[in-house]
């Protein structure tokens, strides 16, 4: 088993306007590449959802890549410095959660680059291979980054970054930090809600911190927000701590 | 013809005076002096004698040498006006400063003498004072909507004033609608103004301006041109309903500056269900333009782009209500910086029902409901190293927070470290006697640290009862912080040259008497701009604010005295020197001629002295007057020590001294001025040159001029007069500045020791 040389299972989505016809260049060129790439056809890398790549994961991809329009060349103007934007934030989040972030890529690919298609699809494919099988605990940490980028908040945000630039009343690196903190904090409620779900029963600060590790004073900052915005609420005391529980809605 | 009327004033003068020498002394000085004198010259005996002599012997002028004027000026200006102008005389204190500070009665006589023939010449050259009258609005400009603001406005919209509300949040209502409850009754604090709050907002005579800061005034008391910013809200107020479906929507979350970062808010909010006026609005620093509540607001409301807005409004007069912030106490002793050590606000925040925790006393650590809490008195106050003062309230509240959460957590242990209580007022000591009973601890001792320990902290206090160190542990520590003046305080000063004092809090003409009043005239003070002080004070600073500006703008114009400066456009060359110099933006530089505005100008004289052509001038302390007095003083004795005492501070400090029986040499010869920065470097120069031993100048203290610079200035004129003096040969020590407040007499009596030693 250990000399058995390890195949990945890469999932590449693909611009309909011009990485996918990229890959029919390198076909129709006869140009040979790694086997291990299953693509998917989108109209634009714009379209693809950070939850699309997280799912790929879910259902056993090792690697998942995003391929676009050169800048400047999108079918739809702007889509791929949006996939841009999405990939970075995520890339951000995967070292945020401890998950290696050679599993992901963008990159820009063009109708009449067959030749580079293939470059690229070998490259990424030797690095998703290096790093090996998905490790222990990579499936609960997926699930947890799926769990907070589904929230509307992070949504939101997400779905608002070309009309906050446009706007030009934002500067791009206060909006892209606000975008990780943003995230940052659903992740750790993600985490709270999973301990609610686990003690089946209303928890204090110091067990919530307990259970999922996050300091007691940011968990204090999340349980004074959610509380003033009714997702959770006080049931009761217990050792000079309130108790809180998701409220039902 | 000048009469000379010289009061015995019982034995006060008589005394130590020979008044009869005195008198036959000025009744063979020369032709056009005659002197007379009486008993008490106040009285109607004396006054009559003063009024019956104008008639007979139609005299132009009237010297009356007795007390000070700052104790009889009033009547004998009243007297002298009911038979010729009120302003045709000058008085000489021969009293305070000559007769009680003079044991030798010979001596004494003959610094009278001096001081009588300074004020004579002076008095020759008295002119008939006239006075003008200027219209005035009957607007009222209103600075800070808190508490005190709140009700001067409606005591003046009551009155039949329309009032301009200028309030830098969001909304009004200021500190005392952050409270949970208020002392000594325990009364809900928003039960008690949400009323107040919900009036201000339906009266059609009180226009507010929000998020909006007073940035420049012009013009004159009864006519003040105020310049006022408006802040964005980025949220029409004129369509938004204050649905709140923006704030539940937008996914930013940040620490409520309106909660002292207690509690979290989104990007758009209102800081509370009551606020005035009733809208959103969008904090442009954490907003991340994601246009998620332009979506969703029904109303239209949202205005990304819009920007600052200035516009002008002209008022009669104004009242500050700017208040007060706390101390921050980070990175000190105190370790604010501490996430479990909290100010007294933070505290009402997390207290208040409405509040992070409904209410619930939990920690911000971790949301632990503490079991020792610790509150720590005078944190900064009545300390060198932050506030010297005190801040007056903290004893009340600090027992009133300990006796609220006492009587909801009987269990939690509660400790109160103290100075001394400070419970003086109506109920308060039987309200700290019932914290007692109920088990608060108190402990006599000032906090001199409070260590950091894990989430915990202890703090060390020396029981002053026993003598014995104490090192306690708490899981929440609630500092009393210090008051100090607001931002919008201390930009007041600026803004509108409101005399502020070392503690930089805005001060009244006279603390005890005109307590609202500023120097400036239309201009008033209410509430914790002047002083640290209880909501119930507070309420009483605004309705005095009210009767006073009531009275100042009853009639549609205002009678002003002329005593102010003058311009003779014959020799001005309009190079504006004046107008740069006053701080009162009196001279309207606008027509063909410059001119003085008569109701601004303050009379101070500060322009008279930077003039480069004399071309402007006091009509009352003219630069001939001065000299003339000079001339008068020092042709009776020409080994005098010239004095000039502001009439603020030096001039009182001498009377002070005379009052104290302090011995003060004859040689001191004081000459009034209205500031010190009347005086100008001839004034300093010209009495050496009629033979004065020696010449001083009695300015108020640094930062403390009545007139904001006077004494700065002056500084500035003495050291270069002194190296004019060195350079002359007569030698520049002999000409010195002395700062003083009105209530230093013996400051007075070592610097007049200290001139006479120098000029031996």
């Amino acid at each position: 088993m250990a000399d058995e040389k390890f195949e990945p299972k890469i999932v590449a989505f693909t611009c309909n306007w011009c990485s996918y016809a990229g890959a029919d260049l390198a076909g129709t060129s006869r140009i040979q590449y790694a086997p291990n790439m299953r693509i998917i056809r989108v109209m634009c890398s714009g379209r693809v959802e950070p939850n699309f790549i997280l799912e790929a994961f879910q259902q056993g991809a090792d690697g998942v890549c995003v391929l676009g329009c050169h800048f400047g060349d999108c079918h739809y103007i702007s889509g791929n410095y949006e996939a841009n934007r999405r990939m970075e934030l995520l890339t951000k989040l995967f070292k945020h959660m401890g998950l290696d972030e050679g599993r992901i890529m963008i990159e820009w690919v063009s109708a009449s680059e067959g030749e580079r298609f293939s470059q690229v699809v070998n490259k990424f494919t030797e690095q998703v291979r290096e790093l090996g099988p998905l490790p222990e605990g990579y499936a609960d940490k997926i699930a947890l980054l799926r769990g907070a980028i589904e929230g509307e908040r992070l949504r939101i945000v997400l779905g608002s970054t070309k009309r906050a630039f446009d706007s030009g009343g934002v500067e791009e690196e206060k909006y892209n930090n606000a975008l990780f903190d943003i995230a940052r904090d659903e992740i750790d409620r993600v985490k709270m809600f999973k301990a609610l779900d686990k003690a089946d029963a209303p928890l204090t600060v110091p067990q919530f911190s307990e259970m999922t590790g996050i300091p007691k004073m940011t968990i204090w900052r999340h349980v004074l927000s959610m509380t003033r915005k009714n997702i959770l609420e006080a049931v009761g005391e217990e050792h000079h701590y309130m108790l809180y529980q998701r409220r039902a809605v | 013809m000048i009469g000379v009327f010289i009061c015995f004033c019982g034995q006060n003068i008589g005394g130590y005076i020979n008044v009869p020498e005195l008198t036959d002394y000025f009744n063979n000085w020369r032709d056009d002096v005659v002197a007379f004198n009486t008993t008490f010259l106040c009285s109607e005996i004396g006054q009559d004698l003063i009024k019956d002599k104008i008639e007979e012997l139609n005299l132009d002028a009237v010297v009356v040498a007795s007390c000070s004027p700052k104790h009889h000026g009033g009547i004998f200006q009243n007297c002298i006006g009911q038979k010729m102008n009120q302003y045709r005389w000058e008085f000489a204190n021969i009293r305070e400063q000559c007769a009680w500070v003079t044991p030798n009665k010979k001596n004494a006589t003959e610094k009278a003498k001096a001081i009588i023939a300074g004020a004579i010449e002076k008095a020759m050259l008295m002119n008939d004072i006239g006075s003008t009258r200027v219209p005035v609005t009957k607007d009222v400009l209103i600075i800070g909507g808190g508490i005190a603001g709140m009700h001067g406005s409606l005591e003046l919209t009551d009155k039949g004033f329309h009032v301009h509300m200028v309030e830098k949040k969001e909304t009004i209502g200021g500190h005392m609608v952050q409270f949970d409850r208020v002392f000594p009754t325990d009364d809900c604090a928003m039960c008690t103004s949400s009323p107040i709050l919900a009036e201000v907002a339906m009266d059609p005579l009180i226009d507010i301006y929000s998020l909006s800061e007073v940035i420049e005034v012009k013009g004159r008391p009864g006519e003040y041109r105020v310049t006022i910013r408006r802040n964005p809200r980025y949220i029409d107020e004129s369509k938004c309903t204050a649905c709140g479906d923006c704030t539940t929507h937008c996914p930013v979350e940040a620490w409520s500056e309106w909660h002292y970062g207690m509690a979290t808010r989104a990007a758009t909010y209102k800081p509370l269900a009551q606020a005035v006026p009733l809208k959103n609005r969008i904090e442009k620093e954490s907003c991340i333009r994601c246009g998620t509540c332009e979506n969703v607001c029904k109303a239209n409301a949202i205005m990304y782009d819009q920007q600052p807005e200035e516009f002008e409004i002209t008022v009669g007069a104004i009242m500050i209500s700017t208040g007060y912030d706390i101390l921050d106490l980070s990175n000190t002793e105190y370790h604010q910086e501490h996430p479990n050590v909290i100010s007294h606000l933070q505290l009402e925040a997390i207290k208040v029902p409405s509040g992070p925790t409904a209410g619930e006393i939990l920690r911000p650590s971790d949301g632990k409901m503490p079991k020792h809490l610790v509150f720590v008195l005078c944190a900064g106050s009545r300390d060198r190293r932050h506030n010297v003062y005190c801040s007056k309230v903290c004893c009340m509240y600090t027992t009133k927070n300990a006796r609220l959460i006492k009587s909801e957590h009987p269990e939690m242990k509660i400790t109160i470290c103290y100075i001394d209580v400070r419970a003086a007022g109506r109920g308060y000591e039987e309200y700290f006697d019932k914290a007692r009973e109920m088990g608060i601890n108190y402990v006599r001792g000032n906090v001199s640290e409070i260590v950091p320990n894990g989430e915990d902290l202890i703090l060390r206090v020396e029981d002053t009862f026993t003598g014995e160190p104490l090192e306690m542990e708490a899981d929440l520590v609630v500092l009393s912080s210090g008051m100090i003046p607001s931002q919008g305080t201390r930009d007041m000063s600026e803004v509108i040259h409101v005399v502020s004092g070392a503690d930089k809090f805005l001060a009244p003409v006279h603390v005890k008497i005109a307590p609202v009043d500023t120097a400036n005239t239309g201009v008033y003070i209410a509430g914790t701009v002047e002083a640290p002080k209880p909501i119930q004070e507070c309420i009483t600073d605004a309705g005095l604010v009210a009767s006073r500006i009531s009275t100042f703008l009853k009639d549609p114009e205002i009678e002003i005295d002329l005593k102010t400066s003058k311009i003779n456009p014959e020799i001005c060359i309009k190079c504006g020197t004046c107008a740069d110099n006053c701080v009162y933006d009196a001279i309207d530089t606008t027509g063909e001629d410059f001119k003085v505005q008569d109701v601004s100008c303050q009379a101070c004289g500060k322009c008279s002295v930077v003039c480069p052509t004399g071309a402007i001038d006091l009509q009352l302390f003219t630069e001939d007057q001065l000299i003339k007095q000079v001339d008068g003083i020092l042709a009776e004795d020409k080994d005098s020590i010239i004095g000039f005492c502001c009439y603020q501070c030096g001039y009182n400090a001498a009377d002070l001294a005379g009052t104290a029986k302090a011995f003060i040499d004859p040689k001191i010869k004081v000459v009034l001025v209205p500031c010190s920065g009347r005086v100008t470097i001839q004034h300093m120069l010209y009495p050496f040159f009629k033979g004065a031993k020696g010449v001083f100048v009695a300015a108020c203290l640094e930062g403390q001029c009545h007139y904001i610079d006077g004494n700065l200035q002056a500084k500035e004129k003495v050291k270069l007069a002194k190296k004019s003096l060195d350079l002359m040969g007569i030698g520049g020590r002999k000409l010195n500045l002395f700062n003083m407040s009105s209530a230093e007499g013996p400051k007075f009596v070592a610097a007049s020791k200290r001139m006479v030693e120098i000029c031996q």
